[in-house]
């Protein structure tokens, strides 16, 4: 089974969600063989204070085999409140949106550091949607070289870039960066001509606004190195397991 | 997955065709797709030669089972009637791709419908509604109804359902000579489900725009129901390309 560090559940503010619901999340998928994962509350960013979304959310994960990723917004005063509580309350990530909330990474290199301190990775969303669908609120582009710069600034904790794509992967690495496998869904056979560190590489489905089983019918067939990345990651991240 | 594999919408790009058909025929091996339909493109706005260079590297590859062929042409220009009978009488085309040239509803496209509505030809229109960066010869799903109403008896593929299905597929739930494909890299986890809903079973053609995306639309067919996935995979392109291409199984 799959480990999906990008995963989300909730409401979406431009379309309709009709598998948004948690219930309808987790079976789409285990479906597509997810057995876990880092999930995060799509209400939550666009919340004002993002608790509102992930405390709800955070209880409803308990004994499900997914842990929350908590939206924390480094431009709003609280945000060092929260993180404590969601840290204490079993959160497993932090997971940040820039390009939504409008922030330069470097507003975050604080909170990065925290989140390290307090055994949580930090997980940087380049975005939700492909551009051309966005509505409403446009998303700022986050650069990649900017991402792994957070990543370098903090090396006590462990930074994931999300979804961003191949083009925008190459050439990046770190004792302390990976990427998710969201933004590789383009293309045929994105993972021959990925240059970046493959044992660096977790997966990540991005449902429900993108399909599950498009997530993993793209993978290699030789997939134990996921696993083994996994495991890595929680290592570097906590020195355990999830 | 046992089910043939019929990818309705598929690319090879000028200046990389050789690397783009080897990529699809690669795919084909692995994922087991008997047919793919293939247009060729470059600019947005190509000139006569360029369009007919691009018609000459995808009729390079019609000899063999595994390709069918959408004649790439620029309605706008005045040969254009000219490149599609070319293309279908003595290259080996048997559809006509439209993409970002003209708006699919200009007049100019008329006589193209005729001659393909004549011969029975399935018209791929690339159609999209962009947020952003929407190009001036970008047709919506709006263009194509209109289009589509104006000529019934031609059929047409609207491609990527619309660009943003909510908008583009109520504009052609009524049309029976419109199918839709779900190609490209903007296709969402609801949107198949979405076109099922409000189309149902026999108007929806699998495509992938290959090689710029693949898994996007592959992915959404896994989880269907068996006698839906055979349809959309296979049996509704069939019916589209009244079996034409000679791989009917």
């Amino acid at each position: 089974m799959l480990f999906d560090f990008g995963c989300f559940t909730g409401h979406w503010p431009y379309r309709r969600l009709r598998r948004g619901s948690l219930e309808n999340c987790r079976a789409d998928l285990a479906a597509a063989g997810v057995g876990g994962g880092l999930m995060a509350s799509l209400d939550a960013v666009f919340y004002n204070d993002s608790w509102e979304g992930d405390g709800p959310l955070l209880e409803a994960l308990s004994g499900t085999g997914f842990s929350l990723a908590i939206c924390l917004n480094p431009a709003l005063p609280w945000w060092r409140l929260r993180l404590g509580e969601a840290a204490r309350a079993g959160a497993r990530a932090v997971r940040l949106y820039p390009g939504i909330h409008g922030y330069p990474l470097e507003a975050a290199e604080e909170l990065c550091r925290e989140a390290g301190e307090l055994g949580l990775g930090v997980i940087v969303t380049a975005r939700m949607e492909d551009q051309r669908l966005q509505y409403l609120l446009r998303q700022e582009p986050v650069s990649p070289r900017e991402a792994a710069g957070l990543a370098k600034k903090c090396p006590g904790t462990q930074v994931i870039l999300s979804n961003f794509y191949l083009s925008e992967l190459e050439g990046l690495s770190g004792e302390n960066l990976w990427a998710d496998t969201a933004g590789l869904c383009h293309g045929l056979f994105p993972f021959e001509n990925l240059e970046f560190p493959r044992e660096r590489l977790l997966f990540a489905s991005f449902a429900p606004l993108q399909c599950p089983e498009s997530a993993v019918c793209n993978l290699p067939e030789e997939q134990d190195f996921l696993d083994c990345n996994t495991r890595n990651y929680w290592e570097a991240c906590n020195g355990g397991t999830l | 997955m046992n089910e043939p594999i019929f990818d309705a919408h598929a690319h090879i790009w000028l200046g990389r065709a050789a690397q783009d058909a080897a990529l699809l025929r690669r795919a084909a091996e692995k994922y087991g797709i008997q047919k793919i339909y293939i247009s060729c493109l470059g600019s947005h706005t190509p000139d006569p030669a360029e369009i007919e260079e691009c018609n000459r590297q995808a009729a390079r590859l019609l000899s063999g089972p595994l390709f069918g062929g959408y004649v790439t042409v620029a309605p706008e220009q005045p040969g254009a009637l000219e490149v599609l009978r070319q293309g279908v009488e003595e290259q080996g085309f048997s559809g006509m791709k439209i993409w970002v040239s003209c708006l699919c509803d200009e007049p100019c496209c008329d006589r193209l419908y005729d001659y393909c509505g004549a011969w029975g030809l399935p018209v791929l229109v690339h159609t999209f509604a962009k947020t952003v960066g929407q190009l001036p010869g970008e047709s919506t799903a709006v263009h194509l109804r209109r289009t589509a109403l104006r000529h019934p008896e031609t059929k047409f593929l609207m491609a990527h359902l619309g660009g943003n299905c909510y908008h583009g597929l109520p504009m052609i739930q009524n049309l029976p000579n419109v199918w839709v494909d779900f190609s490209g890299s903007n296709c969402r986890f609801d949107d198949l489900p979405y076109a099922l809903e409000l189309l149902g079973k026999d108007r929806i053609v699998f495509g992938t725009d290959m090689p710029g995306s693949f898994a996007m639309s592959y992915g959404q067919v896994l989880a269907l129901p068996q006698e839906e996935r055979r349809k959309i995979l296979w049996e509704n392109a069939q019916a589209l390309f009244d079996g034409r291409d000679g791989n009917a199984l």
